[in-house]
């Protein structure tokens, strides 16, 4: 990078902010979609909104690509820089700058880890609801990005459902200041459209969301199964039948014994096939009927067992395995390929069993540990990267889950977003229309395409510089 | 526009003369195809295009040009899915609020947003005004049940985004764009919902107070009680010195009866309503909701803690006695001032100054009447980068101004 730049640069955000260093450069070069690496220019941190602006007007003087990142944690290759392009980070950028508990509100910097979020508004008797498995390191700037979800989604809505105002710094460097909480937008919905933008708009540098009044009693039953399809039909049952719990998520055979073998070991019995994680809020009397309800569609499917956790403690334990599967995996194999569909609730069996079918006849490893209450699937491929084949297989694999899902009238992604890895396959579930409208609103907000280029939107011969050429499918 | 023109695309039956503006004919296609046909002979004749639904709240919107037609999509009705097993259904834009809700009650499943007379609006009217029900406390604003839509552009190009799950990240949220976008961007063809449940019972308590304060003080406490109310309304019809204050419970019967059990020690005897009388009652509650076609609305949305000092500054800019109807929904802080059928509201100049007066203390304010509103009265200033933001993107969808309405920003409109 051009000595002057980095002066200027520097100048702004101090030492602690400039990443110039390269063997420090190297954890930016990809976020969770370990195959997909490169190395950015530069790693710019600033420590607050003014400092994002500084740092943003001077790349845009200089026509240099930008790629925003939270924690890293994205699985898409969202956060993945792009070449020639610098890394802007809100890892600086950390601070709860206001919890309104009359008005039911926080404000955060983007940085800020959505597990701290939650925790600074605890005693208040508050909770912040989106609760993607990554929490305790992915930021709340990445949430709105990637419009993220998590278990309680089930019952909350993804990130989309709580974002209240933004502060957006634009790729030219000026600030857009849409911070005050509305009642609703006035004029078009410009927070709601920024959500799951996927970093291609702007810098979020300061989130306000909604907080909620966390609930008088929560209760975590295990259900557990001798079959996979027993667990899909009991949950396609409970939705059908307009039971009201907060989340259902299911944990298959092999993710059980990963977990189990694993620190996160929650208890879950290693000879089930299946374990149901249902949880239920309320008041007593909700909680109750929705157990009582909930329990005779488990009996109908089979259950061997419905364990009700008896303390706080059980309760958090149950979790922490749900939320440590991702971990767990590594003893499966050194990487994992998380894929992220959604399928019409109605359809889990079906898709499920398509996607074991499908990975078996690749040979691959396939655990599944998913949003069953919403029907998003995560298919779960353990490969080692360095062994080529097996990646290939890997992403051969992902593309037919894929295909099935969207033949069922499925979708690419329920939370993860689409990034560097399902980009060229948007195709496959939107038009060129679609497609061209998505492109054209983009550029409104961002003139000369330099924020995140080449994600999410399939390249069109001239449309864009082409910074990546695809996956290596 | 000759209606000749438009009856060659729609057809005779399907135009009407000067139904909602004075010398504007209405065109009602039955097929999306002929409402591209439609933008085409706009755009081919220079002309300005009004989009309607069923025309229920065109008083909603604000004109930056006089339509020399309109196109209402009241026609382009029916259900095209609905999938009680998944908790979704997608219809097409003219479809009733009405013939929705009855489809999906049916199954036990309810629509939101719960608007005043379902039966006078459209799908696709109540996405593009952003309107929100008497739902809104337990539910949420009405966009947020949009999971995706289809909009024919002014370019001729239908497109699609979000989709028809209830879970769905993939590609950007245009449907976010179109909720509440007035018409100014594209047609909204056909959208898809997330439903929610018909619950078991539903009980109204209601209470009456002399003073506002004391009103506003009680539902304060129901609100901190650890109650989920579907909605909590003050009313107040005409008689500054009666506050009647309404708490709605719904859900599952064992549920609301220990709620109502909470809140009876909290309220001092409050009047209860069950069964039809309730159902009645809520019904009555939906419906003194603003309706642009009997009286001007002024409806103002601010944080809660900001409910007070904006009232009070409501009803100092209202001058005394006002003949007003006040409906307050303390929970979601907003406010609608519904001015007296017959009464004129008040002048330009002074809903200006109430606008300002109210934005100053953290409030929106948009003025509902029965004919679409001319730029005069929204001439607030707004942040100069987030109007040049929405004109780029309206831009962006119209780039030759076809759509006559225009990206309703900040203060009234
Ligand atoms: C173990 C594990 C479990 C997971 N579980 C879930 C889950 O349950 N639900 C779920 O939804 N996701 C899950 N994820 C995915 C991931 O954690 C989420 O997508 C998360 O929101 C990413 O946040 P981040 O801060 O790491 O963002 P990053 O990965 O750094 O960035 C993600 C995207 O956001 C953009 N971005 C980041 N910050 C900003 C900003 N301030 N302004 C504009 N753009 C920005 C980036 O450019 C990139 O496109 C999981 C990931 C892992 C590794």
């Amino acid at each position: 990078m051009n000595p002057p730049i980095v002066r200027a640069l520097r100048a702004i955000v101090g030492d602690a902010g400039l990443v110039v260093d390269e063997t420090r450069r190297i954890p930016y070069e990809c976020d969770g979609l370990a195959f997909e690496r490169q190395k950015p220019r530069l790693v710019l941190l600033p420590g607050n909104t003014e400092e994002a602006l500084g740092c943003m007007r001077i790349l845009h003087e200089e026509g240099i690509p930008i790629v925003a990142r939270g924690a890293g944690t994205g699985l898409t290759g969202g956060a993945t820089p792009v070449e020639g392009g610098v890394v802007v980070g809100t890892a600086r950028m950390r601070r709860v700058l206001e919890i309104n508990v009359q008005d039911r509100y926080a404000r955060a910097e983007a940085g800020l880890v959505n597990l701290d979020l939650s925790r600074a508004c605890a005693d208040d008797g508050l909770m912040y609801a989106p609760d993607p498995s990554s929490q305790m390191a992915c930021t709340i700037g990445g949430n709105v990005a990637n419009n993220s979800g998590g278990p309680h989604c089930f019952k909350y809505g993804n990130t989309s459902r709580h974002v209240l105002g933004l502060k957006i710094v634009t790729p030219e460097g000026e600030l857009l200041d849409l911070s005050r909480p509305e009642t609703d937008p006035e004029g078009l919905d410009l927070v709601g459209l920024f959500v799951g933008s996927e970093g291609m708009f702007g810098l979020a540098t300061e989130v306000t969301v909604r907080l909620l009044p966390a609930p008088e009693n929560v209760e975590t039953v295990l259900a557990i199964f001798p079959d996979l399809d027993d667990a899909c039909d009991a949950v396609s049952e409970i939705i059908a039948e307009r039971w009201d719990p907060s989340a259902l998520e299911i944990l298959d055979r092999l993710t059980i014994q990963a977990v189990e073998a694993s620190i996160y070991a929650a208890g879950y019995p290693a000879e089930a096939d299946a374990v149901l994680l249902i949880e239920i809020e309320g008041s007593r009397a909700e909680c109750d009927a929705n157990y009582n309800g909930i329990s005779a569609v488990l009996d109908r499917h089979r259950v061997i067992e419905a364990r009700r956790a008896q303390t706080e403690q059980e309760r958090k334990k149950l979790w922490a395995g749900r939320k440590g599967a991702y971990g767990a995996m590594g003893r499966i194999a050194p990487d994992l390929y998380v894929s992220d569909v959604v399928v019409p609730r109605t359809k889990l069996r079906e898709l499920v069993r398509k996607s074991t079918e499908i990975c078996s006849e690749y040979g691959l490893k396939l655990t599944n540990v998913f949003h069953a209450g919403d029907g998003n699937l995560h298919p779960n491929l353990s490969y080692d990267r360095r062994d080529s084949d097996e990646l290939k297989r890997v992403l051969a694999a992902g593309d037919e889950i894929m295909e099935a899902v969207i033949a069922a009238g499925g979708t690419l992604s329920g939370e993860h977003g689409v990034g560097l890895e399902k980009r060229d396959q948007m195709p496959m579930y939107f038009s060129q229309p679609d497609l061209d409208i998505m492109l054209a609103v983009r550029a409104a907000w961002d003139q000369q395409q330099r924020m995140n280029p080449g994600k999410l939107l399939p390249i069109r011969a001239c449309n864009e510089h082409m910074p990546f050429k695809g996956l290596n499918r | 526009m000759s209606s000749n023109s438009l009856e060659s695309i729609v057809g005779r039956e399907n135009v009407e003369e000067s139904c909602v503006i004075p010398g504007v004919p209405v065109a009602h296609p039955v097929e999306v195809d002929q409402a591209r046909e439609l933008f085409k002979l706009a755009s081919s004749e220079g002309q300005k295009l009004l989009l309607l639904g069923k025309g229920s709240k065109l008083g909603w919107s604000c004109l930056a040009n006089r339509p020399d037609f309109a196109l209402s999509t009241s026609r382009l009705s029916g259900i095209i899915e609905f999938e009680p097993g998944d908790g979704t259904l997608t219809a097409l834009a003219g479809t009733s609020m009405e013939e929705l809700n009855s489809t999906t009650r049916g199954a036990g499943l309810t629509i939101t947003p719960d608007v005043p007379r379902p039966e006078t609006a459209s799908l696709g009217g109540v996405i593009a005004t952003g309107a929100s029900g008497s739902d809104r406390l337990a539910m949420g604003p009405g966009r947020l049940h949009v999971l995706g839509t289809r909009v024919l552009q002014p370019n001729g190009e239908v497109t699609r985004s979000g989709g028809n799950l209830v879970k769905n990240v993939t590609g950007y949220d245009l449907m976010r764009l179109y909720g509440g976008s007035f018409g100014c961007l594209a047609l909204v063809t056909e959208a898809s919902l997330r439903l929610g449940t018909v619950p078991e019972g539903t009980i109204v308590l209601s209470m009456d107070f002399d003073e506002l304060e004391t009103a506003l003080g009680a539902a304060e406490d129901v609100l901190a009680a650890r109650v989920s109310p579907r909605a909590v309304t003050l009313e107040n019809q005409l008689h500054p010195g009666q506050w009647s204050l309404h708490v709605v419970l719904s859900g599952r019967l064992a549920h609301i009866e220990f709620e109502l059990d909470r809140l009876a020690q909290l309220l001092k005897s409050p009047r209860v309503s069950r069964e039809t009388a309730a159902d009645e009652l809520k019904c009555r509650l939906r419906d003194l909701e603003p309706d642009s076609r009997e009286r001007a609305v002024l409806h103002v949305g601010v944080q809660p803690s900001r409910l007070r000092p904006t009232i009070a500054a409501l009803l100092d800019g209202l001058g005394p006695s006002p003949r007003a109807e006040f409906l307050l929904q303390p929970g979601i802080a907003t406010v609608d001032v519904g001015l007296e059928p017959g009464s004129s509201p008040p002048g330009p100049d002074t809903l200006l100054f109430l606008s300002r007066t109210l934005r100053a203390s953290g409030a929106s304010t948009t003025l509902r009447v029965d004919r679409p509103m001319g730029m005069e009265l929204a001439a607030d200033p707004d942040d100069p980068l987030r109007s040049s933001l929405m004109e780029r993107l309206r831009a962006t969808y119209d780039p030759s101004r076809l759509l006559c309405t225009r990206p309703p920003l900040g203060g009234l409109r």
